[in-house]
């Protein structure tokens, strides 16, 4: 097959993937590995697709900070603007509607491959209750190494007293001090 | 990271079987506060232990002592671990033969004991500090309130199968709130956690971070949604304030809305990992 024909079938499968999911800004494509996610309605919830953007009547009380949703993989995708020779460039998809509102996503592909995907434009009204799931798993080594994460502090199970020293936390209280 | 904070060191302590980090990066807060937190988390660990045969967790499980007997805070505890048994349909329970002593609050304990530790530290001025209990997190303000003001803090969430590596970061942005961050798993302290319904370990997930306001009912809140695996995120989604991030037993993450601007502010804060 054809390099252009492959990646005009990968813009179009990632556009595809996108209507529910999106991810992380430009230059941060795997930063944690995650290829995307999709929502999952929760158990008690009835078909939330059929709620429009009014709120299901099970939907469970609304939680506080959660305004984005994710949108649902329940809509028609659009095709993404051509795909230039060899497979490289910055795609925008067209605006497709959602139960949320309107999405809207940039592929970057480089060599034929796609190198990241950014949500130009999100819903920004939603409900509460949704849970969203990375498409895949995190593979072994995909997940950031502590010391390149520039994070604070560690949350995890709870460290035996002899663990501690093996522990990230320790690691980073030591370089803290 | 480095930065160019110009608090004092972190207080690092062993209790509770663990080890406790308090954090205070305020300029001006007096040693005192924090030592006068250890002393109180000290104090917790003597008589909340069902590991200490002396606390008095041990001598009422024994029938020594009735729950009248009890200090008004060994009450209060009490009274709402049982109120967390009812509001989780039987999954946090700290009463159970396969409990050590057949009695054994530390799901509850920890969180809250750490949370009244913050407690004295704001008492004494401190507005921005995190302390880190054994991984169970509370933190507030910001982390170089001199240096990088605005910084958010930025907690990661370990990777439950590799030790050197983390799943997640969730920014917290510059705030008067307290948050905290809890994690629930079997991979640093084996099958501790059981079913109660069941009577097994449960297998579903391989950890649970809860967020929210109080770390005293985050940390129950992840240990009951750990317990209740993929149903868990759906039983957070109804505790308002509250969200939770799970990886499940094939390493695939799923979180709530609530967790979803956390994960946003990590990379705009910090941006991508290196």
């Amino acid at each position: 097959m054809p390099r252009r024909a492959i990646a005009a079938i990968a813009t179009t499968a990632l556009a595809l993937a996108l209507l529910f999911s999106f991810k992380t800004p430009a230059g941060s494509a795997s930063a944690l590995g995650l290829p995307g996610q999709v929502a999952v309605a929760p158990a008690a919830s009835t078909d939330p697709g059929s709620a429009g953007n009014g709120p299901a009547a099970t939907t469970p009380a609304p939680t506080r900070g959660g305004t984005r949703p994710t949108p649902r993989p329940s809509v028609q995708a659009a095709a993404p603007t051509p795909v230039a020779a060899k497979g490289s460039g910055t795609f925008t998809g067209s605006v497709v509607q959602n139960p949320f509102g309107e999405v809207e996503v940039q592929v970057t592909m480089s060599g034929g491959k796609v190198t990241d995907v950014t949500a130009l434009q999100l819903p920004t009204h939603g409900r509460s209750g949704f849970i969203s799931q990375a498409v895949a798993p995190i593979l072994q080594g995909e997940a950031m190494s502590a010391q390149s994460a520039n994070i604070d502090i560690v949350s995890g199970a709870t460290y035996t007293s002899e663990a501690y020293a093996q522990s990230l936390q320790s690691a980073l209280d030591q370089t803290h001090g | 990271m480095a930065d160019a904070r110009t608090g004092q060191r972190p207080r690092i302590v062993a209790t509770m079987g663990t080890v406790i980090g308090i954090d205070v990066r305020d300029p001006d807060v007096p040693e005192t506060a924090v030592a006068d937190a250890v002393a109180w988390l000290t104090d917790v660990d003597a008589r909340f232990s069902p590991y200490r045969a002396g606390s008095e967790i041990s001598r009422l499980a024994r029938g020594e002592i009735g729950a009248d007997d009890c200090a008004p805070d060994v009450r209060f505890v009490l009274t709402r671990c049982e109120a967390l048994r009812l509001e989780s349909d039987g999954f946090f329970d700290i009463r159970g033969a396969g409990l050590i002593g057949g009695l054994d609050p530390s799901g509850f304990v920890k969180g809250w004991s750490v949370e009244e530790a913050a407690f004295i530290l704001e008492a004494a001025g401190a507005r921005n500090y995190a302390i880190n209990a054994g991984g169970d997190v509370i933190l507030r303000g910001e982390p170089e309130p001199e240096g990088q003001a605005g910084r958010p803090w930025v907690v990661g969430v370990r990777h439950p199968l590799e030790a050197d590596q983390i799943v997640a970061r969730l920014a917290f942005a510059a705030s008067t709130d307290r948050r905290a961050v809890a994690t629930s798993g079997q991979y640093e302290r084996g099958e501790h956690i059981v079913d109660p319904h069941t009577g097994r370990a449960p297998n579903e997930l391989l950890s649970m971070t809860v967020v929210g306001p109080s770390l005293a009912l985050a940390d129950a809140y992840a240990t009951t949604a750990f317990a209740m695996g993929r149903a868990g995120l759906t039983w957070l989604a109804e505790r308002r304030g509250y969200g939770g991030y799970a990886i499940d037993k094939d390493l695939r993450p799923s979180w709530n809305e609530l967790v979803e601007p956390l994960l946003a502010a990590a990379r705009v804060a910090v941006g991508p990992a290196a």
